[in-house]
C-alpha cells in the first residue's frame, strides 16, 4: 500500500477492473446503485451521451461506497480512475503517517468565521469554480467533521482535503492577492485575533459543535456580526467596501450570502456604497476563491429568492433596490446562505452542475437535505434532470438573440459560398422532379432563389421581418421639417432625399420674383433685354408652329388644344402687349420692332393671334409708331424688313376690318402723332394708305362680300371728319412726302407715295380736296410724266390721275402741258 | 449701355441664362466670330448648335498672317480678306463669338 500524506492507500483500481464491476453491480440494488449501474450498463464504450454521467462519476467524491452504504471496504474506491496519486509521496511526505497528524486543525479560528457559510472542499474543487453552495453550514459543518475525524479509510479517499486546507489559508489572507502565493503562505493570523468577536483558538469538535447549535439558533444575529465584522475587517484593512464580498478576508464564505440580503444590511449600516470599488474587488475575490464570476445569474437570484423566501430569515427585501449596484450583471456567483436549523448541519447539498430544477420544490429540499453522505448520481434522462432551469421568457430570449445573429439582410450576400455550396450539392444529389435543379448551374439557381418567395421556417420568417423592418425604416419620412410650439418658422431636417444646401446661391431668378414692379416704370429697356424677349418670342412662336405642324394625337385632342392655347398665351404675355404702358413709357413691343428678328417674326406671331389680339397689337403699333426706328429715318434695309414684314401682316388685318375699326385706328394715328412727320416714313404713308383705301372699300359697301354689315351713317360721317382732318393736316405738304431723290433714285421707290396720293384722291370727298390735290403734287406729277421713258413712272401718275378722275392720263397730261 | 432698369424687368425676360442663351440673342445679328488659325469672321449669325457649329450669312474672313524674313529676322504682319455670302463654320475652331466692336 502506497504512503499518502494521510496514511491510505491511494492506489486506485482501473476502470476495467473486474473486482471493480462486479461490485458496483452488486451494489445496483442499493439506493442509488442503480443510477451508476445504469450508466455502467450502457456500455462498454465512452459513448458521447454518457460522457457526462462519466464525468460526474469521476470527479464525484467517492463512490457509493464513500456513502457510508456501501458494505464491504473492498468497493472502496471502486470506480475510480487514475487520480494522478503517483506523485503522492513526493508531494506530500512519504513520512507522514496517520498517526501522526494531529486534529488540532483550526490554526486560525476558521471554524468560528465560517461556520455559517462553508463550501464544502470537494464541491469547490469539483465543480471547479463555480462555488454554488445551498448548504455551507451543513458544508462547514462537514468540513468540521472531515478535520475531527478523518478516518483512515476515509482520508484515502480525500485526497482533496490538502487543497481544502490550502483554501483555508487563502481565506485567512485578506491581502494576498495570487493564488499562488496563497498556497504557499501559512495562515497569517495567530490565535485570538483580538479584532475578531469569536475566539479563535482550535477547538475541538464538540465545541464546535457547540458553538455551531448556538449560531443556528441566532442566524441573524450572526449575519449581521458577520457583516459588521466584515465591514471592520475591510476598515482594518482599508480596502474595498464590505459589501459581503469582501474577498480576502476571512469571510470568503460570506460569499455565500446573497447579494441582496448583504446590500440590505449593509444599508443598514452604511449609506450607498460606491459600487464602482465592487466590480473590481469582486472579480478579485472570484480568481482568489478559486470561483469564477459567471455571467448574469439570474436563475441563481430567483433561486436564492425562493429560498429565502422560505426560510425564517425576515429580510426586508424592499431594501434591495437597484440602488445604483452596476455589478448586478456581474454579479459573483454566490449563493444565499441557507440557513437551515441545526438538524441539516450533517448534511451536505449536493449541488447540480446547472443548478437546481427550482420547479421541483421537494425534490430540491430533498437534495438539500442531503448531506455529503446521501450524494446521488443524478442519472435521470437529460430532459428532466434539466427541465425547469429557464423560463418560457429566457429562452426566447436567447432564441432571438442567436436567430438575430444568423439573420441576415441578403443570404447571397453574406453567405454566398455556403449557398452555392448547398445548390450545388443539392444539384447533385437530387434527382426529385419538384425540387430539382439539377441542370441548372448555381448561377441560376441562385437568381431563382432570389426570385422566390420565403420559406417557412423560422430563419425565413425572421428574416422577412427584418427585411420588412428595414424597408418600413426607409421609406417612413421622419418628416422633411419639423416645427416646434411657439417658434417662428420651421427647421428643415436634412436626409437623403432632401439634402441640407451647403452654399446659397442665389439665381438670378430666385430672390428677386417677389418683387414684380409694372413693367417699364423705371426705365427703359435695355438692347440685351429686348433680344432675350424678342427670343423668348421666338421659341413660343417655334412651340406652336411644331404643335400645329405635328397635329393631335389620336385620342388627344383635346390635349393637343390645351397645349396650343397654354403655348399661345404665354406668347402673347411675351409680346408684352397685354399690359396697358403708358404713353411717355417705352413699350416693350415698340421696342421689338427695332430690331429685324423682332420685325420678322410679327407675321408668325399674327398668325396665333386671334383678332381681339391682333387689332390690339396694330393699335399699340399705331400708338408708338415714333419710337420705331423705321420711322424715324431708318436704314433702308431695315425698312424694307419692315415693310415686307410687318406692313402686309397689318393690311390683312385691316382689310378685314369694318369701319369703325377703321376710323378708330386712324383716329389714334391722328392723334398720336404729327401726320407731317409720319407722312414722310415709307411705314406710316403705307398705313395711311391702307386705311385710306379700306374705308374707300368700306364706303363702297365692299365689306358686305365680308360678312359686315354695311356702313353706318354714323361712321361714314365719322370716316368723312377724319379724311378732312388728315387732309386739312396734310395741306400744303403733299409735295414734300416724296422721298428725296438720291442719286439712284428709281421709280420703284415712289410708288408708296402715288399710291397714297391716289387713294387721299379716291378719298376726296370734295372737289377742294382733289383740286388741292392736284395743284401741289401738280410739279411733280408733270415731271414724273414726262418721264416717258420710265415706264413705272408713268404707271404711277397715271395711278394718280385716274384716281383723280380726270380722265386724263399721264401722256395727255404731258402733251398738255407743254 | 446703360442698363437701369435690371430691377424692373418683367419675369418672362429674365430666365435662367445659360452661356449660349447670349449667343442666342445674336441670331440674326451681326457678330464678330474668332476661330483658331488667326482668322476672324464678321457676318450675320443665323444658326448656332451646341458645339459653335456656325452659319453664317454675309461674311468677311480676316485671316492674319505673319511673315519672318530670314535675313533680317523682321515680322511682318499681313492680313488676308475674303468675303463669303453663306458659311458653314465648325465649332471646335471657334475661340469666341461677340457682338461686332463698335467702332
Amino acid at each position: 500500500m502506497a504512503n499518502s500524506f494521510f496514511g491510505f492507500d491511494t492506489t486506485l483500481p482501473g476502470r476495467g477492473d473486474p473486482r471493480a464491476f462486479p461490485q458496483s453491480r452488486r451494489n445496483d440494488r442499493d439506493t442509488f446503485g442503480e443510477e451508476l449501474g445504469g450508466a455502467l450498463e450502457d456500455g462498454d464504450g465512452f459513448e458521447g451521451s454518457r460522457l457526462d454521467e462519466l464525468m460526474e462519476q469521476k470527479f464525484a467524491y467517492g463512490g457509493p461506497q464513500d456513502v457510508g452504504l456501501e458494505e464491504s471496504e473492498e468497493a472502496a474506491g471502486v470506480s475510480l480512475e487514475d487520480d494522478n496519486a503517483d506523485l503522492n509521496d513526493e508531494t506530500f511526505g512519504a513520512s507522514a503517517a496517520p498517526e501522526t497528524i494531529g486534529t488540532d486543525f483550526d490554526f486560525s479560528a476558521n471554524n468560528e468565521l465560517m461556520r455559517e457559510s462553508v463550501p464544502s472542499q470537494p464541491d469547490l474543487d469539483r465543480l471547479n469554480g463555480q462555488g454554488y453552495r445551498d448548504h455551507p453550514r451543513a458544508s462547514m459543518s462537514y468540513r468540521n467533521d472531515q478535520w475531527d475525524e478523518p478516518l483512515p479509510g476515509e482520508m484515502s479517499r480525500r485526497p482533496s482535503q490538502l487543497s481544502r486546507e490550502n483554501l483555508a489559508e487563502i481565506w485567512n489572507k485578506p491581502q494576498s492577492a495570487s493564488s499562488a502565493t496563497m498556497r504557499r503562505q501559512p495562515p497569517p493570523q495567530p490565535y485570538d485575533n483580538p479584532a475578531l468577536g469569536i475566539p479563535q483558538r482550535p477547538m475541538s469538535l464538540e465545541e464546535i459543535e457547540a458553538h455551531m447549535l448556538r449560531n443556528a439558533r441566532t442566524e441573524n444575529r450572526h449575519l449581521e456580526e458577520i457583516e459588521a465584522q466584515m465591514m471592520r475587517n475591510a476598515r482594518a484593512h482599508g480596502q474595498m467596501h464590505p459589501q459581503g464580498y469582501g474577498p480576502t478576508q476571512s469571510g470568503v464564505d460570506r460569499h455565500m450570502m446573497s447579494l441582496a440580503e448583504v446590500e440590505a444590511a449593509l444599508r443598514a449600516q452604511h449609506g450607498p456604497i460606491p459600487p464602482q470599488h465592487m466590480p473590481a474587488n469582486l472579480h478579485n475575490a472570484m480568481t482568489m476563491g478559486g470561483m469564477r464570476p459567471a455571467s448574469p445569474r439570474g436563475p441563481q437570484m430567483e433561486q436564492a429568492g425562493q429560498m429565502r423566501s422560505q426560510s425564517p430569515r425576515p429580510q426586508p427585501m424592499d431594501q434591495v433596490g437597484d440602488g445604483g449596484y452596476q455589478y448586478r450583471g456581474q454579479r459573483a456567483p454566490v449563493q444565499l446562505g441557507h440557513f437551515f436549523p441545526a438538524q441539516h448541519r450533517g448534511q451536505f447539498v449536493h449541488q447540480n452542475r446547472q443548478g437546481y430544477p427550482r420547479n421541483d420544490y421537494q425534490q430540491r429540499y430533498q437534495n438539500d437535505r442531503r448531506g455529503f453522505q446521501d450524494r446521488r448520481v443524478d442519472n435521470r434522462p437529460r430532459e428532466e434532470r434539466y427541465r425547469g432551469i429557464m423560463n418560457q421568457y429566457e429562452k426566447e430570449l436567447i432564441a432571438k438573440i442567436q436567430i438575430s445573429q444568423l439573420v441576415t439582410d441578403d443570404p447571397y450576400r453574406d453567405d454566398f459560398y455556403y449557398k452555392v455550396y448547398t445548390s450545388l450539392t443539392a444539384a447533385n444529389q437530387q434527382t426529385s422532379d419538384d425540387q430539382s435543379k439539377a441542370g441548372l448551374n448555381w448561377q441560376q439557381s441562385l437568381l431563382m432563389d432570389q426570385t422566390r418567395g420565403g420559406g417557412a421556417n423560422v430563419t425565413n420568417r425572421m428574416q422577412q421581418q427584418m427585411q420588412r423592418l428595414i424597408e418600413g425604416r426607409k421609406q417612413k419620412p421622419k418628416g422633411t421639417s419639423l416645427s416646434l410650439e411657439g417658434a417662428l418658422g420651421k427647421i428643415s431636417l436634412s436626409s437623403v432625399r432632401n439634402p441640407r444646401q451647403l452654399l446659397q446661391v442665389s439665381g438670378p431668378n430666385s430672390t428677386k420674383e417677389a418683387k414684380d414692379l409694372p413693367a417699364p416704370q423705371s426705365a427703359r429697356l435695355s438692347s440685351k433685354q429686348i433680344l432675350k424677349r424678342i427670343e423668348a418670342v421666338y421659341s413660343d412662336v417655334l412651340e406652336l408652329e411644331v404643335l400645329k405642324r405635328k397635329g393631335p394625337e389620336e385620342d388627344n385632342v383635346d390635349e393637343w388644344n390645351s397645349q396650343i392655347e397654354q403655348c399661345r398665351q404665354k406668347m402673347w404675355a411675351d409680346l408684352g402687349v397685354a399690359e396697358p404702358v403708358p404713353l411717355n413709357f417705352p413699350h416693350p413691343f415698340a421696342a421689338f420692332l427695332s430690331f429685324a428678328k423682332g420685325k420678322k417674326v410679327v407675321p408668325r406671331v399674327f398668325r396665333f393671334l386671334n383678332r381681339d389680339q391682333g387689332l390690339a397689337l396694330i393699335s399699340t403699333l399705331l400708338s408708338r409708331l415714333e419710337s420705331i426706328d423705321v420711322c424715324n429715318a431708318a436704314s433702308s434695309e431695315e425698312v424694307d424688313i419692315f415693310m415686307s414684314n410687318v406692313v402686309p401682316t397689318v393690311v390683312s388685318v385691316i382689310m378685314e376690318v369694318p369701319l369703325f375699326v377703321v376710323n378708330a385706328c386712324v383716329r389714334i394715328l391722328l392723334e398720336r402723332h404729327n401726320m407731317v412727320w409720319l407722312a414722310r416714313s415709307k411705314p406710316g404713308l403705307a398705313f395711311l394708305t391702307m386705311f385710306l383705301s379700306r374705308a374707300e372699300m368700306l364706303k363702297q359697301g365692299g365689306g358686305v362680300a365680308q360678312g359686315l354689315p354695311p356702313a353706318s351713317e354714323q361712321e361714314l360721317a365719322m370716316w368723312t371728319d377724319i379724311y378732312n382732318f388728315l387732309f386739312a393736316s396734310l395741306h400744303n405738304n403733299f409735295a414734300s412726302i416724296f422721298p428725296p431723290l438720291g442719286p439712284s433714285a428709281t421709280a420703284a421707290d415712289e410708288v408708296y407715295v402715288w399710291q397714297f396720293l391716289a387713294a387721299m384722291a379716291v378719298g376726296a370727298t370734295t372737289v377742294d380736296h382733289q383740286r388741292v390735290l392736284l395743284t401741289e403734287v401738280r410739279d411733280k406729277v408733270l415731271e414724273t410724266a414726262r418721264r416717258t421713258d420710265d415706264a413705272k413712272a408713268l404707271a404711277n401718275v397715271n395711278l394718280f390721275l385716274n384716281a383723280l378722275g380726270l380722265g386724263i392720263d399721264a401722256a395727255q397730261l404731258a402733251n398738255m402741258s407743254l | 449701355m446703360a442698363e437701369v432698369g435690371t430691377a424692373a424687368i418683367p419675369p418672362e425676360a429674365r430666365e435662367t441664362t445659360e452661356p449660349l442663351d447670349l449667343v442666342r440673342l445674336s441670331l440674326d445679328e451681326r457678330v464678330y466670330v474668332k476661330m483658331r488659325g488667326d482668322r476672324e469672321l464678321s457676318g450675320r449669325l443665323h444658326a448656332y448648335d451646341q458645339h459653335m457649329n456656325m452659319v453664317l450669312g454675309d461674311v468677311e474672313e480676316i485671316i492674319t498672317v505673319v511673315d519672318v524674313n530670314e535675313q533680317t529676322y523682321e515680322e511682318i504682319v499681313q492680313t488676308v480678306k475674303k468675303q463669303h455670302e453663306m458659311l458653314f463654320v465648325r465649332g471646335d475652331s471657334v475661340i469666341l463669338v461677340s457682338p461686332p466692336t463698335r467702332s
